[in-house]
């Protein structure tokens, strides 16, 4: 256990460094001088350019200001954004439980829909109902989450009144409202999701559906839904929870657009928003942040094959891993 | 696809890929072996229809898509707009015809880097095992951790913002995916009968790799790959609505849909038409990818 | 939709107030406080009765943008920030109704004959939010620590000052290096804003909690989504504010910002979108405070760069375009006039005579004058005779801006002229602008500062603000009357000197001036009603923002 381990999480820390390290080149080479962005054009005299550029030791060579950012982060100092002066920790602290909350809402509206939806259609595969949760499906892949977004706000928030366009309130303040404020950039984010989940729920079960047990089951004579709830669901999710899985990480990186369109103080907007400005110390503690819950999601999704699951196909989980 | 920041299509992108993997049984029991339905050939056709404008766009009898007149901004369609004109007067129709040739220059390129380049990777990687897969998978592990977008930016800064750069670029981070696809099927496939036979037999690795395995790991990638172009076309749009799509006054239908939401209270067809055009488009890939799938699938099993 | 009627005030001098101010200062209420005005103008048509004022309640606005910091000199006040400001800190003076510098926060100010001598008498009485007293040493200390400070992006504005010195517990002295008879305007702005010293020296987080002697206290600040402010209880203006909390909501989307206001999501938004402002004047129930100001979008040229660096090209540019067309797709037909000048009609720099010399709208002057450029075997590109004018033009990547920046590419295009569409980032942008590092670029130009100030930052050789690289000897010389003389058909003289020669010149060019807005729930009363101390008017909505301690919720 103590060698897989150190064998697993060598590989990981390189992984984490290099994509800080990349960042750290990558953002350095942008145009735009980020001392120019903190003065504004009417502050940025030269020697407000120079003062500042110092101030922050813009001016070291790129290997220099490397390895004093990461001595920081050993220490569990991210620093502080040279826009606002407030702690990259807290910032990052601050946006992502909103950026997970409206993902985590997206993966459960999402799953709502599609255990039911791609059961049945296994179930009735070929049938008309498989050929409309399809067809459907299909339709939704091809909605872009932005204009849903939009339309979602004419209908849901303009017309109906239902939830407010934007407004984000935390869950500490009020549940209630909370909620009404997550629910539409939920929704927005969850369509495209829905169909995926569909698709691969479908598919395995289809397979689950054609084994023994089940057709024992069947003469069994256990009532449908049963069957499909209670034997088929478990084996036939398991490409559905890796996906799922692995879209965790994904999520923590948010989605820019729908947390612009519905004003959500979320890390996708942070991230773009301090690449525009050119806050080098904040963009490299999100990219730092997103690329922890990657490597960590995806390591407990490998322990979790490994150890948890007693039907694990070991081929099928080392090629997804 | 591994543009995370994105968009979530873009993550379901990767779900969606990872389908089909070797479990994957499409062809339910119940499903009666029959020609394609009046659905698919629609989407073929508009297909078609789409392609033929992408590539004689500059030959066909519309207005130049470029020349403004304000006088008639705005316009719902009529008689002289058959679908209407943008914000500066423009013939939606002509622009949509050229937008055609970015959103299909955009995806067959992405997506052809993506699979050519991951998809040999991830073949080679599956095959031969050892150090290559290890230091491949660390190099895909960090692409994938990587925000896509601080990369997209700092070459479009660098290169500018061209058809080709952008291209190229949601090509580049779409490898992962493919070579994670090829990978999984590769490791599948060489644990099948048929090449533990050839392997026994004395074949060479190169023939394993190229006469046995491959044919069997390309066509369900290919297969997939019409479903990527639409999730790359959408991805357009959305980096459009940053300001990152293809530079103006080139239209695109992420420009057009991203230009039009502002006249969206007043003039939604100016947003709706490249909208639907949009969605009509994805959601024909999607319906002939899942077609063709199907039919690989079928034959993969009669192996 | 019909315009709406727009009040036009011309004023006209007031530098007899000054003199009076000058020699000493020492009349009974006379303590209007004076430097050269300019204005835009507010309106109130058409918005629902106002009522009688009403104590308590809370209301909601949406505003455009985050702000990075609330402490002046790192802080960058966007009209959306200076908004949140003003709740939060009294400014030393402001503008009234008829675009005077008068006092608010400051009881007076007097100027020295020479114009480099500005006291400034401040209210007895007031009390930062943290209990200590407003004195001229907390003013002198915070200038001298935060606003004249290196790295501080207010250090330009305040660059001419050799001291400021704390006279007696109430009297500040502000002594300049060279006369600037504009200088009562940089009092007006963030540099004016009392703020707190021990707050401010509180470490690196004083910039989210900012103690001011505003009437209100800064409260919950959730970056990104909301800003509570409360009602200080022990504000020294005797019933004000009226509220008891505003939330101040950034929300960048314009098209969501005005979905939330029919929503009812919030009480107030603010916009600067023409097509936006046509859209909130159409609504049931909602009213608009519009202020048209003098800032207009612009394309502008480096003319030390060829081929920008010839002003034939330049004038076929202007003339090359069709201000009405530019107008229109921007949704401001009808509601913001053409620019032709630095100033919009409304301001009283406005100068009929530039206006009649502006080129603009001429299709067939433009061709003539490329032509002209083209067959000239000196042309400055080195290019060969007959060869088309071909320069980059820059914009960011804002949807109405690339569509405008299209339809001046189809205009120039028009007169045989190739420009490359370039969209670069907001940062890029800056800097590159900065630098010198472009030929053409999308900007705004003009603001409601002093004239003096706009044209030494934007025209003078050595200034780090003048993108164009553009200096002419008639424009310093105007320039130092503007600097120099406080007599106001001087400066007025002056002003249209510089005018001329920049239609002459074309360093840049101008779509229209920008009409800004304030629309409110109709229960929202008294948006543009605010009053000084003394009961003066003010000036109203300036690029939509208001004074919120005068804003009250009908019942």
């Amino acid at each position: 256990m103590a060698r897989s381990l150190t064998r697993r999480v060598v590989p990981l820390a390189a992984t984490l460094i290099a994509v800080s390290f990349l960042t750290f080149l990558l953002t350095s080479l942008l145009p735009g001088d980020p001392a120019v962005q903190i003065l504004g054009p009417q502050g940025a005299t030269p020697e407000a350019v120079a003062r500042v550029r110092a101030d922050l030791h813009l001016d070291d060579p790129l290997l220099v200001r490397y390895a004093r950012w990461v001595g920081d982060v050993a220490q569990g100092d991210l620093g502080r954004s040279y826009r606002t002066g407030q702690e990259v920790r807290d910032a990052i602290g601050e946006r992502l439980p909103v950026t997970l909350e409206i993902g985590g809402m997206a993966i459960v509206f999402a799953l709502l829909g599609a255990i039911p939806l791609g059961m049945l259609s296994a179930y009735r595969a070929g049938g008309g109902v498989d050929r409309a949760v399809t067809g459907t499906s299909f339709a939704l892949l091809a909605v872009p989450s932005f204009m849903m977004a939009i339309v979602l706000i004419l209908v849901f928030a303009e017309q109906l009144g239902w939830a407010p366009a934007t407004g984000w309130v935390r869950l500490s303040d009020d549940v209630g409202d909370n909620l009404r404020g997550a629910v539409l950039p939920a929704l927005s984010i969850s369509i495209g999701e829905l169909a995926v989940y569909t698709r691969l729920l479908r598919s395995d079960t289809i397979a689950t559906l054609q084994e023994d047990y089940i057709s024992l089951a069947r003469a069994k004579g256990m009532p449908t839904f049963w069957i499909l709830l209670r034997h088929a669901l478990r084996p036939s999710s398991f490409s559905l929870l890796t996906v799922v899985g692995l879209q965790i990480g994904a999520i923590m990186s948010g989605s820019v657009l729908i947390e612009t369109l519905f004003a959500l103080p979320g890390v996708g907007r942070l991230l773009v928003d301090s690449i525009y400005q050119r806050d080098l110390v904040m963009v490299q503690g999100i990219a730092l942040v997103v690329a922890v819950s990657y490597v960590v999601v995806n390591f407990a999704v490998d322990i979790v094959y490994t150890y948890l699951d007693p039907r694990i196909r070991r081929g099928r989980a080392a090629a997804r891993a | 696809m591994a543009v995370p920041l994105l968009e979530p299509e873009a993550h379901a992108e990767g779900g969606a890929l990872g389908t089909i993997g070797p479990g994957a049984v499409p062809a339910g029991p119940r499903s009666r072996r029959r020609g394609h339905g009046p659905l698919f050939w629609a989407a073929v056709v508009w297909l078609l229809l789409v392609a033929f404008c992408a590539l004689f766009a500059t030959w066909l009898p519309v207005p130049d898509p470029n020349a403004p007149n304000v006088i008639d901004k705005l316009s719902m369609p009529t008689w002289d707009h058959p679908l209407g004109t943008d914000g500066l007067g423009r013939e939606t129709l002509s622009r949509l015809v050229h937008g055609a040739r970015v959103s299909l220059v955009v995806s067959l390129t992405a997506v052809s880097v993506g699979m050519v380049v991951g998809g040999l990777l991830g073949m080679v990687a599956g095959f031969f095992r050892g150090w290559f897969e290890a230091a491949l998978m660390a190099v895909i592990n960090v692409i994938l951790a990587f925000p896509g977008l601080v990369l997209l930016l700092v070459l479009l800064a660098y290169v500018g913002q061209s058809l080709g750069v952008i291209s190229l670029t949601i090509g580049f981070l779409s490898i992962p995916v493919y070579t994670r696809v090829a990978r999984a099927n590769t490791l599948a496939v060489a644990q099948r009968e048929f090449v533990m036979a050839a392997h026994t037999m004395g074949a060479s690795r190169a023939r394993l790799l190229f006469r046995e395995i491959a044919p069997n790991v390309v066509l369900p990638v290919a297969a997939f790959g019409l479903v990527a172009m639409g999730v790359v076309i959408v991805l357009e749009g959305a980096l459009a609505f940053l300001g990152l799509s293809v530079e103006a006054p080139a239209s695109t239908w992420g420009g057009m849909i991203a230009e039009g939401k502002r006249h969206l209270s007043t003039a939604p067809q100016v947003a709706l038409v490249p909208s639907a055009a949009m969605f009509l488009t994805v959601l024909s890939l999607n319906f002939v990818g899942d077609a063709l799938r199907r039919k690989f699938d079928v034959r993969e099993a009669n192996l | 939709m019909t315009p709406k009627p727009r009040s036009h005030r011309r004023l006209i001098a007031l530098v007899a107030v000054l003199a009076l101010a000058a020699a000493g200062c020492g009349g009974g209420d006379d303590d209007d406080t004076t430097a050269p005005e300019s204005s835009g103008s507010s309106t109130t048509a058409e918005v629902s009765p106002q009522g009688d004022p009403v104590r308590g309640g809370s209301i909601t606005v949406g505003i455009e943008a985050e702000t990075n910091s609330w402490l002046p000199g790192s802080a960058n006040f966007s009209n959306a920030g200076i908004n949140v400001a003003l709740a939060i800190y009294d400014p030393l003076f402001r503008r009234d109704a008829d675009g005077v510098l008068h006092p608010y926060l400051a009881e007076k100010m007097a100027v020295s004959d020479d114009l480099t001598e500005w006291t400034v008498t401040l209210r007895s009485g007031v009390k930062f939010h943290d209990g200590t007293p407003l004195t001229a040493q907390a003013m002198k200390t915070t200038f001298d620590t935060y606003i004249n400070a290196t790295g501080s992006n207010l250090a330009g504005q305040v660059k001419d000052v050799q001291s400021v010195t704390a006279v007696d517990e109430l009297t500040l002295l502000y002594t300049l290096a060279a006369p600037n008879a504009a200088f009562g305007d940089v009092l007006a702005g963030a540099v004016g804003w009392a703020f707190s010293p021990t707050a401010a020296a509180s470490g690196p987080d004083a910039g989210s909690h900012p103690v001011g002697t505003g009437p209100f206290l800064f409260g919950d600040w959730q970056r990104d989504s909301k800003l509570v402010l409360t009602r200080n209880p022990d504000y020294w203006q005797e019933g004000l504010p009226y509220l008891d909390e505003i939330v101040f909501r950034p929300i960048p989307d314009e098209d969501t910002r005005i979905s939330s206001l029919k929503t009812g999501d919030v009480d107030a938004v603010q916009s600067l979108r023409q097509s936006a402002i046509r859209q909130l004047q159409d609504l049931d129930g909602v009213d608009t405070y519009e202020f048209l100001g003098n800032n207009s979008g612009s394309a502008i040229f480096n003319t030390s760069v060829a081929p920008l660096d010839d002003v034939r090209v330049r004038r076929a540019l202007a003339y090359a375009l069709d201000q009405d067309q530019l107008i229109e797709v921007l949704g401001g037909t009808g509601i913001t006039p053409a620019e032709t000048q630095y100033f919009s009609e409304d301001s009283p720099y406005y100068s009929e005579a530039v206006a009649a010399a502006w080129p603009t709208g001429d299709a067939e002057e433009a061709a003539k004058l490329i032509d002209e450029y083209v067959n000239d075997p000196e042309r400055s590109d080195g290019k060969a005779v007959g060869d088309p004018v071909t320069f980059t033009f820059d914009c960011p990547p804002d949807p109405s801006l690339i569509e405008l920046s299209q339809l001046y590419q189809a205009f120039w295009g028009g007169i045989g002229v190739e420009v490359d569409l370039n969209q670069v980032e907001q940062a890029t942008h800056v800097s590159e602008a900065i630098a010198g590092d472009y030929q053409a670029k999308c900007w705004r130009v003009g603001d409601q500062g002093d004239p003096y100030r706009t044209f030494t930052d934007a025209f003078t050789a050595d200034s780090p603000l003048n993108f164009t690289r553009f200096s002419h000897p008639r424009i310093d010389e105007a320039l130092d009357v503007l600097r120099t003389t406080a007599d106001n058909e001087a400066r007025k003289a002056a002003v249209e000197d510089i005018s001329m020669v920049l239609a002459e010149e074309v360093p840049n060019t101008f779509t229209a001036a920008t009409l800004s807005v304030l629309a409110v729930q109709e229960n929202v009363k008294n948006v543009d009603g605010w009053t000084f101390p003394d009961g003066t008017k003010g000036e109203g909505v300036p690029g939509a923002t208001t004074m919120w301690g005068h804003v009250w919720l009908a019942e």
